[in-house]
């Protein structure tokens, strides 16, 4: 045995999900079902205006004419749609929590636990969140310090009621409700989720998160966020995600939309840490999300950075609609699979405007008997004159038994545009390792170190808080797979 | 030869060169030095006519009005620019680049155009009278080109073509002993009651090699003083600090 | 069923009433599998981008080929000591080889190719033309072999050929092959070709291939080429102007120390274009292989790249490039490219990079600088660009012919 398999061995039996933790506690559920009547349930429990729920119903009349899409490289044994359940609450809340301290203190313990008290004057001060547990948002903090500025943060389940003009508007303007089945199947059924607006002219003081967490077993979760900046705004918006360990797999299938008008600019920042199975492949999250942005004002920008470590499968592509003329988006995307987990992740730009730029720096890893791919689409349409887009994507293997892959395409339909594209795939070299070695690193230490190197350019893009812990999810995720 | 007169430029609106003027007769070097961000690399592509930026003022050239000229037809008339960072152009060769750009000049002088043999016995003679190596010249226009390749290349082009301007931008920088020499070798042959020569640099260095008659000092787009060549010594000396600000 | 589809029916109806026609039971069963399929259409991910598909869906007529008529040769033929082949409509017509070790023969019979693509289980079917060239063992083959591929007036519209070609190098032998291909005939027809190449332990087999001037037929040409141990392929295109034609490469490299080159040379006006699917196959350790494409759009034209490199796990020290470049040189040239990664084994060296654009305005400048013109200039740099192909190309005596082949067709 090679010291690399050594090593392979010896991590992989000690690495371990610190997430995984079931909270026990009384839970609301709808029968098992995708039918017209547990979406009456999701509505009704949130009490909802009748024109919401007409539009998942919508959704629902055109998710039974659409087919499930097959053509990702991770394959998936079929999903019982039946056999699902869309909704579950704990019971403590089925009254909306006036306070704080009318939450259930198993929910507190379980965001304590997880690193994220829900008292504010616990938390550090630059950055407010919607915890959102299960099928519904536990807690808004920060929410009425943000009011004052003409910031709205809260459940999409509240901005429904308390701000339709804002979401009738929006929601669905970037992902249609026809837009492809899981994306669908989130429009009939999404229970919770975070609403964001930012008026114009406003730069918002802090950052704003969402923390989800999986809790009941044989449940999806089907979240919805809908972020809108104003003329001349600015955000920055973090997202993290947990689950218990589980020996079946879980559907999330999110949907997140971000529209920016003129000269305003949305920060998304993903750390995904959803459930990835055990070593043997068993159980975990499957993440099938849609992530789409609107750079719908000239001069506005969109970033997304994401750094995938969790989830049996990741399938997911945030995208730039790059309408407004030199409006920007950025893909910054760090997708770490490790043992059984599988990736398929990348984004979309599609540039429609004149001048718009985009930038794409993908860092895939791959190790244990994971399969990672990028796949990504730049489409330069023939009105973008003087569009421009340059694209990186690097793969680092880990082990002869996983796959690292490419799959970008590239469309360019004007001749005063520029797009590069550059891709390669390496991998830790004996050299880097010694030299790390003999200036006294340990292996695991090397293998982070020169790890992150690689991810570098995307780390740097991540907020303080979040960089911190990236960092080290980067070097835990690939525990028990140094090559 | 070259007279210019309050020669403004902007690039996207911003201001750079604001109000120069200068005056170079038949036969003389010029020297003009200056700290980072003065202009000088601007200077040189507002005479070469470089699009994309805004010139204002007046530069004759020979008595014609060379803002009314684009790029190649400045080329043709005379003005030659070495280039502080050559091109590299991947899949042109050298020589077939080389002998395009004398026939392009020749003919708009009404002169015969070269064919291959006469053309490669010149390069032949040139390059040897510098000390360059022929190899360079089958090879794709300073594609891994090492930087005194670059411009060792630039002076063979300047002895073939003979302009009668020579705007040098920072030749000197990134060269090694030897290559200056070649470099300056090749400058001081050139030097004659005919020809002119604008040589931009930030260091002193160069002009121990070719001696100037005049130096200037280029500072916030402004000609700010002239001298001869021992103001180029006192400003080695003393910096540009007194000109900033 | 599509018209194209019920034509290609009638084509097969008539070929196997045909008393001549042999292995007719297999080519029944490669019929079928054509028809499970049917014509490939945009819908189909490996089809997506394909204008090749869009044209032969829009034939309305169908008819095979049987008469070859004779036509003078001489006249296009290269100043060169070279052993020549004459295909006329893509059929083996005549031949001078008076090299020894060099076997030519006619291949009439069923000859089948594996793989799941419609258009070679058509070939498969239909093919009854076609040759094989073989090289024995430890043969250096001096002069160059150039294949006069003429494309004729006498071919009927709409005709639709089916050609199957095959070429074997046998241990340590060399050879050099230009398939030129010359179109006398602006008539529109389909034209579907397999070539099956072997290249033996040490073999090294350069093929250079042009494609010229095609105003009006679609071609689609499918290669399967098999490289052994320490064995060497080399491919070149010259394509300019070529109607619709669509190059499909598999290449495998089935032992250690293998290498393949793909490169390709586009320069395309009007509404020509070009696409290219190129796969490689790394099956074994310590193979290398790259594939350069340069493609100069100029007017409504548009390249299609689709490049993979796949590594098996046992693939180490894998050495894989590809490079796509396109120079966009109208608002209305179009560049799509795929370049695909597949990779299992974690030593390998792997890389590829495509980009598109316009003329770079520094390099432009540089050469306004130096008196050339704007026009000029844009020539040269155009010519510099589609050279790099050229200089890939390791036959010198060929690097000059095609070199000089771009500088007389940048003449206009």
């Amino acid at each position: 045995m090679s010291k690399s398999e050594e090593l392979i061995k010896k991590y992989q039996e000690k690495s371990e999900y610190s997430h995984g933790f079931v909270t026990d506690i009384e839970t609301i559920k709808v029968p098992k079902g995708l039918n017209e009547k547990t979406i009456k349930f999701i509505s009704d429990q949130k009490k909802e205006p009748e024109w919401m729920l007409k539009w998942r119903l919508k959704a629902f009349e055109r998710l039974q004419k659409i087919k499930e899409p097959d053509w990702q490289k991770p394959k998936y044994p079929k999903i019982d749609y039946q056999d699902l359940y869309y909704y579950s609450a704990p019971k403590s809340l089925k009254d909306q929590p006036k306070s704080l301290d009318d939450i259930d203190p198993e929910i507190k313990k379980t965001y304590d636990k997880l690193g994220i008290p829900l008292e504010e004057q616990k938390r550090l001060s630059g950055v407010a969140v919607d915890a959102v547990f299960d099928s519904v948002s536990v807690a808004t903090t920060f929410k009425d310090q943000l009011k004052k500025i003409g910031v709205i943060f809260c459940s999409i389940s509240e901005a429904i009621k308390e701000h339709p003009e804002l979401v009738k508007k929006y929601l669905g303007s970037v992902i249609p409700i026809t837009d492809h089945y899981f994306a669908t199947l989130n429009s009939a059924v999404f229970t919770d989720g975070s609403f964001v607006y930012i008026p114009p002219g406003v730069r918002c003081p802090m950052e704003l998160s969402t923390y989800f967490r999986i809790n009941a077993s044989n449940t999806g979760q089907f979240e919805r966020t809908l972020i809108i900046a104003d003329k001349g705004s600015y955000v920055s918006y973090l997202e993290g995600c947990t689950a218990p360990m589980r020996d079946e797999n879980q559907l999330h299938a999110a949907n997140v939309e971000l529209i920016a008008l003129d000269d305003a600019e949305i920060k998304y920042s993903t750390v995904q840490n959803w459930y990835p199975g055990d070593k043997d492949g068993k159980g975990g999250i499957y993440n099938f999300v849609t992530k789409r942005g609107l750079c719908k004002g000239k001069n506005s920008k969109i970033s997304w950075t994401q750094v995938e470590t969790g989830s049996a499968i990741t399938w997911k592509y945030p995208s730039c609609i790059l309408q407004g003329d030199n409006s920007m988006g950025e893909f910054y995307s760090v997708a770490i699979t490790n043992n059984f987990q599988k990736a398929d992740t990348g984004t979309k730009m599609i540039h429609l405007g004149k001048n718009t730029k985009s930038k794409i720096i993908s860092k895939g890893i791959s190790a244990g008997n994971a399969d990672n791919t990028y796949r990504g689409l730049v489409s330069i349409h023939p009105k973008a004159k003087g569009a421009k887009n340059f694209t990186q994507c690097d793969s680092l293997l880990v082990g002869n038994k996983c796959g690292a892959h490419t799959i970008p395409y590239i469309e360019n339909k004007n001749s005063s545009s520029d797009v590069e594209h550059e891709a390669t795939t390496s991998k830790i070299s004996d050299d880097q390792l010694f030299y790390c070695r003999q200036r006294g690193l340990n292996q695991e230490e090397s293998v982070s170190l020169i790890v992150n190197g690689f991810c570098k350019e995307v780390l740097q893009q991540l907020p303080m808080e979040f960089a911190v812990e990236a960092q080290k999810l980067v070097g835990i995720s690939l525990e028990g797979s140094v090559g | 030869m070259i007279e210019i007169k309050n020669l403004k430029t902007s690039v996207e609106e911003k201001k750079i060169l604001t109000g120069l003027n200068l005056k170079i007769n038949k036969g003389e070097v010029h020297a003009i030095m200056g700290p980072n961000g003065s202009g000088k690399s601007t200077l040189s592509y507002a005479l070469s006519g470089k699009e994309g930026y805004d010139v204002t003022g007046e530069i004759l050239f020979k008595n014609k009005n060379l803002l009314e000229l684009n790029t190649e037809e400045r080329a043709q008339s005379g003005i030659f620019l070495a280039f502080q960072y050559p091109i590299e152009i991947p899949g042109v060769f050298t020589n077939n680049f080389l002998r395009t750009s004398l026939n392009s000049i020749r003919k708009s002088k009404n002169q015969k155009e070269l064919n291959a043999i006469d053309f490669l016995k010149l390069v032949k003679e040139k390059s040897k009278s510098l000390k360059i190596n022929q190899e360079m010249l089958s090879r794709p226009l300073n594609v891994g080109f090492s930087g005194g390749e670059k411009k060792r290349n630039e002076i063979l082009q300047m002895a073939l073509i003979e302009p009668e301007f020579v705007i040098m931008d920072e030749t000197d920088s990134g060269l090694d002993i030897d290559a200056l020499k070649i470099v300056s070798n090749g400058v001081n042959a050139l030097r004659n009651s005919e020809r002119s020569f604008l040589i931009i640099t930030h260091y002193q260095r160069l002009l121990n090699y070719i001696k100037p008659d005049f130096v200037h000092v280029l500072s916030n787009g402004k000609i700010v003083e002239s001298g001869d060549w021992k103001l180029a010594l006192e400003l080695e000396n003393d910096g540009y600090g007194k000109y900033l600000n | 069923m599509s018209q194209i589809t019920s034509e290609i029916e009638k084509c097969f109806a008539n070929l196997v009433n045909n008393n001549e026609l042999k292995d007719v039971n297999e080519r029944k069963e490669e019929f079928k599998k054509f028809k499970n399929i049917g014509i490939p259409n945009n819908k189909s991910e490996n089809w997506k981008y394909s204008s090749l598909v869009n044209d032969i869906n829009e034939f309305s007529d169908l008819k095979i080929t049987n008469k070859r008529q004779k036509i003078n040769f001489k006249k296009s033929l290269l100043d060169l000591n070279h052993d020549k082949i004459f295909l006329v409509d893509g059929a083996l017509y005549d031949a001078e080889l008076n090299q020894e070790g060099i076997k030519l023969s006619e291949l009439k019979n069923f000859k089948k190719i594996e793989n799941n693509n419609s258009l070679t289980y058509l070939n498969n079917a239909f093919a009854r033309d076609g040759f094989q060239l073989e090289v024995s063992e430890n043969l250096k083959v001096k002069k160059p072999i150039i294949i006069y591929n003429y494309f004729t007036e006498n071919l009927s519209p709409f005709s639709f050929i089916n050609i199957k070609n095959s070429f074997i190098l046998n241990e340590n032998s060399e050879l050099v092959i230009y398939f030129n291909n010359i179109f006398l005939s602006d008539k529109k027809y389909f034209c579907n070709n397999v070539t099956n190449i072997d290249v033996k332990n040490k073999a090294v087999l350069k093929k250079y291939l042009s494609h010229e001037h095609n105003k009006n037929s679609s071609l689609y040409n499918f290669y399967n080429i098999n490289i052994s141990e320490h064995a060497k392929f080399e491919y070149f295109n010259y394509i300019q102007d070529t109607f619709s034609c669509r190059d499909e490469i598999y290449a495998n490299l089935n032992g250690s120390n293998s290498f393949v080159s793909l490169i390709n040379l586009e320069n395309l006006n009007q509404n020509y274009n070009h696409e290219s699917k190129w796969i490689i196959n790394h099956n074994k350790p310590n193979t290398k292989s790259s594939q350069f494409l340069k493609s100069a759009l100029h007017d409504k034209s548009s390249c299609v790249f689709q490049g993979k490199i796949f590594v098996d796990s046992v693939a180490q020290k894998t050495d894989g490039y590809q490079l796509s470049r396109a120079l966009l040189l109208s608002d209305l040239s179009k560049f799509t490219a795929k370049p695909e990664l597949e990779i299992y084994a974690d030593d390998v060296k792997c890389s590829h990079g495509s980009s598109s654009g316009s003329v770079d305005e520094e390099s432009l400048f540089y050469l306004r600088s130096r008196g050339i013109n704007e026009k000029d200039a844009k020539k040269m740099m155009i010519e510099g660009f589609l050279a790099e192909s050229i200089s890939k190309i390791t036959d010198k005596t060929f690097q000059e012919i095609f070199l000089n082949k771009l500088a007389l067709s940048n003449e206009y």
